[in-house]
């Protein structure tokens, strides 16, 4: 009996000791694979805050596996704007001129309807190794949550942040916060998860909020009212053509 | 007769008509499968009216504006300029989108006193899109779009040679307008998707009928005898007088970056006031080129000649040709603010490239003049809030039309804006100083004038 529990005993501490000695790549490629849907269809609302106070814009949004993504605004001062991401061009859709705009290059810094995220953010491809080299800082505790913390920095100047530190939730592998950081190491933003929800027995972020660390009262925060994952999206919709619609 | 029916008279019918079905199936033997066809029928009867009726939203906007504008010879006026914009859209069904769009204008506005309100309304919009889908695999799609709306052909903020439907290379335009180039007209038009971003896309367009004369047959004291006559004289336009066209869009590239545009469009009617020599049937054609390298540029190239022979075809022609040319770049100071130019040119070769004399001008009238600048310039020190200039500058006669002005974002659907207008420039030029039309203070019509006002979106 004794042989036994010290068997099962020593099989759980090197099964925690293996949890605790994963790499810095295998943490971030697990966080990558546990935010990688096949498809997603969501609405929610962006509350961006500045000294003046809060205004808030509700969308729709879909998005699939290869990157593509397309948002339409649907509260009123936005209402019919789109824009579509394919590949590293953005378009954008303004319904009163029926006209398109494309993105890309230094455009693509804009932050989106006036909001902490910019439109590079959103073409950020979901392969952070193939951007940034990784390395493994002391684990954490945030807000009572055991996180591993890693720190990114960026292959090339193509990436939008040079240097990233993200504490990713060692029960779930989702982002519980990130800092972004410029080459001069000023801290640039801050994003930080405040809810997480399972669907379809997935972990995904419902809620999150990005402050701009340079300007006071200066945040953008994201809820998503409904997320549906792997559920069939038209790849037609990924087009100009229904852009234009 | 079903569109009409509310909620409440339906379930009212639905619940008389269960009542009667079960009268006449206690006179019937066979209960179940008379009972079952029955209860389908008052089930369809309940749904089918569902399907008829798609959501909808209705999106407000109030532009008003204080206007003090300096008229000719040191006059000045102050008065009210503004509009309402009611925008009706349908929503929730993805293949298909309807849209009514009026415009208000209140004469009481443009300083005008009357005892009471008159409103003018315009239909901006009233259109129907429908998505068919033709081939899924392939991406193969078709639009139909039908009704009175806007197709922006080619590439360009403010000059745009490609725009061969409804021309954008008036010099004069209205900063404080959402959308510079924003006409419509009744169309209608065929967008074949051949890929994501790949699509033909081919239109037709009515002759637009002078409205003039139908507004005196609606003045009160108008007998049946005015009436026929007036109707007898009305010079209704041919099928000759329509346009027919088209255009393909072509992204290329590995990653998309240069993007392909050309069009045909035959041209029955001018959409601009031209000049009469111009007021003829026209081939239209264009190209542009659009893509990025560190600057967003475009190219656009268009050409025009009359369908019929004329005397002295070529000449005409020649002046018509346009090249309209533009660069564009933001820059983003920090994350919060940015700074963005964008300068955009109207080449008319074959125009004048002298300030031309009133001979030249009334022997030459549809010869613009070589060249026309927009430069454009905005300081965003925060996403809510926005200082530019905006320029036209007429080289050839050394005039120019200068705004400089503010929008700021303050509350969700809140802008507070401020435009300074100036004109400068002798008399007889695009722009001066010296100009003024009395009753009219519409930006850039007056030598100066400043507006400062609220726009809300709701």
């Amino acid at each position: 009996m004794n042989k036994k529990w010290m068997t099962a005993l020593v099989l759980i501490f090197a099964a925690a000791m293996m949890l605790a000695a994963q790499s810095a790549e295998e943490i971030v490629n697990r966080m990558d694979r546990e935010q990688k849907y096949e498809t997603a269809k969501t609405s929610g609302s962006m509350f961006i805050t500045d000294r003046f106070g809060t205004k808030q814009t509700d969308f729709l949004s879909w998005g699939n596996k290869g990157g593509d993504f397309l948002i339409e605004f649907t509260s009123a001062a936005e209402e019919g704007q789109k824009i579509l991401r394919t590949g590293s061009v953005v378009y954008l859709f303004f319904p009163d001129a029926e006209d398109l705009m494309r993105l890309q290059g230094s455009s693509l810094k804009q932050g989106m309807m006036g909001s902490d995220i910019s439109y590079e953010d959103m073409t950020e491809g979901n392969s952070t190794l193939d951007k940034y080299d990784a390395v493994k800082l002391d684990d954490i505790e945030i807000d009572g949550v055991d996180c591993w913390a890693v720190e990114l920095t960026g292959k090339s100047r193509a990436v939008p942040y040079y240097r990233r530190i993200v504490y990713v939730e060692k029960a779930t592998y989702l982002p519980k916060k990130e800092d972004y950081f410029s080459k001069s190491g000023k801290l640039l933003k801050e994003l930080r998860v405040l809810e997480v929800k399972k669907v379809n027995g997935l972990w995904i972020i419902t809620e999150m909020v990005i402050e701009d660390k340079l300007k006071k009262n200066s945040s953008t925060r994201l809820k998503m009212n409904s997320v549906q994952l792997n559920v069939p999206v038209n790849k037609n919709l990924f087009s100009v053509n229904n852009l234009m619609m | 007769m079903l569109l009409k029916w509310s909620v409440k008279r339906l379930i009212c019918y639905a619940v008389l008509l269960n009542t009667k079905l079960r009268r006449v199936m206690q006179r019937s033997p066979d209960f179940s499968g008379k009972r079952l066809i029955c209860y389908a029928v008052l089930l369809n009867t309940l749904l089918v009216p569902a399907k008829l009726t798609a959501g909808s939203s209705a999106v407000y906007q109030l532009d008003l504006f204080m206007n003090m504008a300096r008229l000719a010879k040191g006059e000045w006026i102050f008065g009210y300029t503004g509009e309402a914009d009611m925008k009706f859209r349908s929503k929730g069904e993805r293949n298909v989108k309807g849209e009514i769009n009026l415009e208000v204008f209140s004469p009481d506005l443009l300083s005008l006193q009357t005892g009471t309100s008159i409103a003018a309304v315009g239909l901006k919009k009233a259109y129907i899109k429908a998505n068919f889908v033709l081939n899924e695999e392939k991406s193969h799609m078709l639009r139909w779009t039908l009704g009175k709306t806007r197709l922006s052909w080619g590439e360009g903020f403010v000059f745009n040679a490609g725009d061969i439907l409804f021309g954008s290379f008036s010099p004069y335009l209205d900063f404080t307008e959402t959308e510079l180039r924003d006409e419509t007209a009744w169309l209608t038009a065929l967008n074949f998707q051949l890929s994501p971003f790949v699509f033909l896309e081919l239109t037709a367009l009515p002759p637009e009928v002078d409205l003039s004369s139908y507004f005196e047959l609606s003045l009160p004291g108008t007998g049946a005898e005015e009436q026929a006559e007036l109707l007898a004289t009305l010079d209704l336009p041919g099928i000759e007088n329509s346009s027919v066209g088209g255009r393909v869009y072509a992204e290329l590239g590995k990653d998309r970056t240069v993007k392909l545009e050309t069009g045909y469009l035959y041209s029955g009617q001018s959409r601009t006031a031209v000049p009469e020599v111009l007021d003829q049937p026209m081939h239209r054609i264009y190209f542009g080129l659009e893509g990025n390298k560190h600057f967003n540029w475009q190219l656009t190239s268009s050409a025009s000649f009359p369908v019929n022979d004329i005397e002295n075809q070529w000449d005409l022609t020649s002046r018509l040709w346009q090249i309209s040319a533009g660069l564009s770049h933001i820059h983003s100071i920090n994350s919060d603010s940015s700074i963005s130019f964008r300068l955009e040119t109207l080449w008319v070769p074959y125009g004048f490239w002298g300030n031309p004399t009133v001979v030249e001008r009334v022997s030459s009238p549809e010869r613009a003049l070589g060249l026309l600048i927009y430069p454009e310039f905005t300081y965003s020190p925060m996403s809510s809030l926005m200082l530019f200039l905006r320029s036209v500058i007429s080289p050839i006669d050394a005039s120019a039309q200068v705004s400089v002005g503010a929008d700021w974002n303050v509350y969700k659907g809140l802008n507070l804006m401020l435009f300074l207008n100036f004109n400068g420039g002798a008399g007889d030029r695009t722009f001066a100083w010296e100009r003024g039309d009395a009753g009219l203070l519409q930006a850039g019509s007056t030598g100066f004038s400043s507006l400062i006002g609220m726009r809300y979106k709701f």
